[in-house]
């Protein structure tokens, strides 16, 4: 029984300049489409559905089915019975199709709009491997991922989040790998995110899901179909937003933060070599400007007497304080660092002239700061930039143990050292520790920790029953 | 977390009682002091100092030597007065070159060496010198290849304590001799010299040192024995007669040595053995020598030696006659036999001296020394 008919509708559409209704004569009854065409195929319906319709004109109508049956190409094509859906439907790229005669509206997916190509992803580059990225449509997205996985295990369910904008959201994961207390908690958050007025993006889940009050990303995300599929596989729940490109993964522990695709795809001890250089780089980048400090200002005795002589002539003409010098410098450097991502990329290169000019150069001949400081966050910016995900949190935990070790010298920065440590240690993603398996009781399978072994023995999924406690 | 951080921040702060931060290039870095004691028994401190100034132009600092001079009563006294007198506070952190002149170390520095021990701000691994003439003469010295003596000693003692006539000792070594056993440290003597080349500054011999007070002085000789006996040796020469040319030397050059040393107590006496194994070979010859023939070899090994055992027994019996016990044979005894009833251990001891030479063919070196 139809609910409503195209003038109840009409209303519903007014002010809109993308919105077509096409009349046509199907047999003795008068036909209307109703469709946008900023989100329609307008060639698929001309083919598909108003050739057949015209063309069908031998025998009367007797119901509906025989529509769906013998007359529309297109698939699917469903009754609707709710205008609420129907607009929905509308909004969401499907054609309606009202039969005056018979009193039904038919729907079918006609959806045909500009997006991005298949492209290679820019913030996930690799030397070797799948060089495949996913876009902004959420069907490309998911269909890059189903490929992967020939089986009913792989689950994909789906949630429309935003009263206004009903964002299709899909989360996916492998049925009896993905503990079954993380399908619940992922899920639980993704209802609870109230976007009523905001369009939903995969930041509102990551949001929901992080841990409060850190720097430290508890949860992750990639654009790269591959690493989406390899984290389903190892038991990790996915979640796809339409019309964001990247996929939430969760959990997401620290360790991954030193994990690349081509240590997988490269020769093990190249990628080995390669990881054990990111863990140093974080050491340094976190731990170096704070021990740096504390030697040059407390403890002169265990820098080597030639190298402390040569340090304090390059400080000589220095009017600041250590402490005052390394936080300006640590800022320029964030400075043109934010500005190197916000600028066009045409004018990158001058901005990095400019900087290593006045960073390099500048800063020491105008006595602003000392050539070995220069070296010291110079060397820590670059070694930030091995683990891109982890640079927000290496910002504020250096400049963190700076103030500590300008405070107390070394005692200060061991307080630092075991803050940092405590707080990591703290943090949980999706309720498992985030330094899992480091520093767990629980029994774990994960075996890719700091350098990875033969893929055979690191293949699998990496939670166990002791997890589902 | 922002409450613990804060709570953190503020215990620390209380702990601490502020913040004790120094810049480097607000501070002079002592490089060497030198202690002596003038007629009046005033405590007299000299320092060699690094001193960063602003440069001009191009330049954005300058190094510069400086020294300074105070006296005081105490040593305390005289580093108080000392830091007075300069614009820059003088930082000991990194002094890693202490000297003490002849005068004070023959007087006694029990007065003065506790402050050492108590001040926790240099590092305990100061080599120690006790310097001859006036400290005025090594402060002042211009030595061609270290502008700085403090650094110039202190490396020093870092790259040359293999060779055998020189001996080495840290503030941390002599603070536990002056209080085990027989009370007994060594320390280098050293001089500033004129040679046709230059000025220099070398090591003289070494200083003994008994309860604080320098009693007697080692020569170079005597400090290489010294060394052999002790098995500290690890580059040295031994020289003997030529067996084939009269008149003539032949020099070995030590590649190895290996002291044992090993007590037999007998009630009222004791032995003390040291076994010495060292590897020589033949490194200069004056006049003939056929080195092929075992027997010419086999007397230079004899006369090796004997004058290793010679010069050995020598050096124990002249402090054993003056009662000082320089190779601690009282503690060494303690040590491997705490139920030993000896009186006057030093007094009741026979050195017995086991040298066992082995004359190597080549020069071939240990290590890359």
């Amino acid at each position: 029984m139809e609910n409503f008919t195209l003038s109840d509708i009409k209303p519903k559409l007014e002010n809109m300049i993308d919105v077509r209704y096409r009349e046509i004569k199907f047999g003795k009854e008068l036909v209307t489409l109703v469709f946008i065409d900023s989100l329609c195929d307008v060639k698929l319906i001309s083919e598909n559905i108003i050739a057949p319709l015209i063309q069908y004109d031998e025998k009367p109508i007797k119901d509906i089915n025989t529509v769906k049956q013998e007359v529309l190409l297109t698939c699917p094509a469903n009754e609707v019975d709710n205008m609420d859906k129907a607009l929905n439907q509308v909004f969401s790229g499907d054609i309606l199709i009202f039969f005056h005669g018979l009193d039904k509206v038919l729907s079918s997916d006609v959806k045909g709009y500009p997006k991005r190509a298949i492209d290679i992803p820019i913030t996930e580059t690799v030397v070797k491997g799948p060089r495949e990225g996913i876009n902004e449509n959420l069907k490309d997205n998911v269909s890059a991922i189903r490929r992967r996985f020939k089986t009913a295990d792989l689950k994909i369910e789906e949630f429309k989040l935003g009263v206004r904008s009903q964002t299709a959201v899909n989360m996916i994961y492998l049925d009896g790998v993905a503990p079954k207390k993380l399908i619940n908690y992922v899920r639980d958050k993704i209802n609870i995110i109230n976007t009523s007025d905001y369009i939903a993006y995969a930041n509102d889940l990551e949001e929901a899901m992080k841990a409060k009050g850190t720097p430290f990303d508890t949860i992750t995300y990639s654009e790269k179909p591959d690493i989406l599929s390899q984290k389903i596989s190892e038991g990790r729940v996915i979640v796809l937003f339409d019309g964001d490109g990247f996929g939430v993964i969760a959990p997401h522990f620290f360790i991954e933060n030193f994990q690349t695709t081509d240590d997988y795809t490269m020769n093990k001890f190249m990628s080995n070599t390669a990881r054990i250089l990111r863990w140093l780089s974080f050491l340094i980048a976190t731990l170096v400007p704070g021990l740096y400090l504390a030697l040059v200002t407390h403890h002169f005795r265990l820098i080597p007497s030639v190298l402390l002589f040569k340090m304090t002539v390059f400080r000589a003409g220095v009017p600041m304080p250590t402490v005052v010098e390394l936080l300006i410098m640590i800022l320029f450097f964030q400075i043109i660092r934010e500005a190197g991502v916000r600028l066009p990329q045409p004018i990158g290169p001058t901005l990095s002239i400019v900087g290593a000019l006045i960073l390099g150069d500048a800063a020491v001949n105008s006595g602003l700061s000392s050539q070995v400081t220069v070296v010291i966050v110079g060397l820590t910016s670059i070694c930030s930039y091995l683990s891109p995900k982890l640079y927000v949190a290496i910002f504020f935990w250096n400049t963190t143990m700076v103030v500590f070790a300008a405070l107390l010298g070394l005692p200060g920065y061991y307080m630092g050292f075991i803050l940092l440590v405590s707080h990591v240690s703290n943090l949980t993603s999706c309720d498992y520790p985030y330094f899992y398996p480091l520093g767990t009781v629980n029994t774990f399978k994960y075996k890719d920790i700091v350098t990875r072994g033969n893929l055979s023995d690191i293949s699998e999924d990496i939670f166990v029953k002791d997890d589902e406690q | 977390m922002k409450k613990l951080l804060l709570t953190l921040l503020i215990v620390a702060l209380f702990l601490s009682n502020g913040c004790a931060y120094r810049d480097m290039n607000r501070l002079k870095f002592v490089t060497m002091s030198i202690f002596d004691r003038n007629e009046l028994g005033e405590i007299e401190l000299y320092h060699e100092l690094f001193s960063s100034t602003r440069g001009q132009g191009q330049d954005l600092g300058v190094a510069k030597r400086v020294t300074g001079y105070a006296r005081g009563e105490t040593i305390g006294d005289a580093y108080y007065i000392g830091q007075s007198n300069t614009s820059l506070p003088a930082a000991y952190d990194v002094n890693k070159t202490v000297v003490f002149t002849e005068n004070i170390a023959k007087h006694g520095l029990i007065d003065i060496i506790g402050a050492f021990g108590r001040n926790q701000k240099p590092t305990l691994k100061q080599y120690l010198f006790i310097s001859e003439g006036q400290p005025t003469e090594l402060l002042g010295a211009k030595v061609q290849d270290e502008e700085y003596i403090g650094i110039y000693l202190e490396q020093m003692m870092i790259f040359q304590e293999h060779q055998a006539r020189v001996i080495s000792i840290l503030l941390n070594d002599y603070l536990n001799d002056r209080l085990r056993g027989s009370r007994v440290a060594i320390v280098p003597t050293v001089r500033r010299v004129v040679y046709k080349t230059g000025e220099d500054v070398e090591i003289s011999g070494a200083a003994v040192l008994v309860n604080d007070k320098m009693v007697e002085k080692l020569t170079l000789n005597e400090v290489a024995t010294y060394k052999f006996l002790t098995g500290e040796i690890k580059l040295g020469d031994i020289t003997v007669d030529n067996p084939q040319d009269k008149g003539k030397l032949v020099s070995l050059l030590v590649l190895k040595n290996k002291t044992k040393d090993d007590f037999e107590y007998h009630g009222e006496s004791l032995i003390y053995t040291i076994e010495i194994n060292t590897v020589c070979s033949i490194e200069s010859v004056q006049g003939k020598i056929d080195v092929t023939d075992d027997k010419v070899v086999d007397q230079i090994k004899k006369q090796a030696e004997e004058d290793i055992k010679k010069r050995g027994i020598e050096l124990f019996e002249k402090y054993q006659e003056q009662g000082i016990d320089l190779f601690n044979v009282e503690l060494q005894l303690e040590r491997k036999d705490p139920n030993a009833e000896l009186q006057d251990v030093l007094k009741n001891t026979t050195l017995n001296l086991d040298v066992t030479v082995k004359i190597d063919g080549s020069q071939t070196t240990s290590n890359s020394r």
